[in-house]
């Protein structure tokens, strides 16, 4: 799935200079003109970072505040575009919540780079997280279970998986390769770990998948005989 | 102080190096900016001669930061001089406002040679 950003940017040729710049970049790019704008965005989607242009240190407030305040946006790396090199300024921004600065007038090359290269550091971030999230979780399950990705890769796998199939790691991920896309939609079990697991696949994991991660994938639930 | 030098050629060759379509990314940007900057710097002019000094500061601030990242570097300064004076609630000498509509039509027609 393709990472997004969010460019809270109004001017009009400062907004086609940043598509320009995402055109051979495999990203998402939507602007937001105002804080009920930037509101809405983050609603539908998390993005992989924010990018925010400097329009005074109220409103750099205001969107810090926003960002960092929510329990879901708080994490989103946010990259203050701005011509104040100052360091009452960056000291000023940092404490607010910004992650990364660039500097006005930028060369095209370096704000490519550098958006590269954060995009590739939230990606590497996500899948930590993700793969935290789901050992914390996974480990806590009565149950063995396998997440299965859109190409049908295994994404994560608890360690009851492993008791369940009686088998080391290796053969497991080999025995999945075939198995998981027999079974992709079989997340329907009617015991009561399935009941569990229908409900974390209908709340959080569902949420986790859609709004954090984008990752659209499958449950396979491997159940006591 | 504002540079005698109307267009910064590192800045375009920049654009210039990036081709789609045909295309290079300057001769897709600057018809943007020509029609856009001409209603910009009517803002501004007004908003001096009114005395609005937040008004034509953060205008020229607008304009300074397109100008810069197309390589407009005359027009940039000029906007830079007047934002300043907007920040200092002051009028800005009236040569910075009356440079702008020239220095802006000296930008594209040099502009257009690029390409």
């Amino acid at each position: 799935m393709k990472q997004s950003l969010v460019i809270t940017e109004t001017d009009s040729i400062m907004r086609a200079l940043y598509l320009e710049l995402m055109e051979d970049m495999d990203v998402d790019v939507t602007f937001a003109d105002s804080m009920a704008d930037l509101r809405a965005v983050l609603n539908e989607r998390l993005p992989s970072l924010i990018l925010v242009t400097y329009e005074g240190s109220h409103k750099l407030e205001d969107y810090c505040h926003l960002i960092r305040g929510n329990r879901l946006y708080k994490n989103i790396p946010i990259m203050l575009v701005t011509a104040r090199e100052d360091m009452e300024s960056r000291l000023n921004a940092t404490r607010m919540g910004v992650d990364y600065f660039m500097y006005k007038p930028f060369s095209l090359q370096e704000m490519e780079a550098r958006l590269q290269a954060v995009l590739e550091q939230d990606s590497i971030r996500e899948q930590e997280s993700l793969r935290s999230f789901l050992y914390q979780l996974g480990n806590q399950l009565p149950f063995g279970f396998i997440v299965v990705g859109e190409n049908k890769e295994i994404i994560d796998i608890n360690n009851n998986a492993y008791v369940y199939l009686n088998c080391t790691q290796d053969v497991c991920y080999k025995a999945f390769g075939g198995f998981v896309s027999e079974f992709l939609d079989c997340a329907d079990p009617v015991s009561k770990e399935g009941d569990l697991l229908n409900t974390l696949l209908n709340k959080e994991l569902t949420y986790v998948q859609k709004k954090k991660t984008g990752i659209q994938g499958g449950f396979v639930c491997l159940r006591r005989e | 102080m504002v540079s005698h030098k109307i267009l910064d050629k590192a800045v375009v060759d920049q654009l210039l190096a990036r081709k789609r379509n045909g295309k290079t990314a300057f001769e897709r940007l600057i018809p943007l900016f020509e029609l856009e900057t001409p209603g910009m710097i009517e803002e501004i002019l007004l908003a001096a001669q009114t005395k609005q000094y937040d008004a034509y500061r953060a205008l020229a601030h607008k304009l300074k930061g397109s100008a810069s990242v197309l390589g407009a570097v005359e027009l940039s300064d000029l906007a830079f001089e007047i934002q300043q004076a907007g920040a200092a609630h002051e009028l800005p000498e009236t040569v910075y406002l009356t440079e702008l509509s020239p220095a802006f039509e000296r930008f594209v027609k040099e502009a257009k040679e690029q390409y």
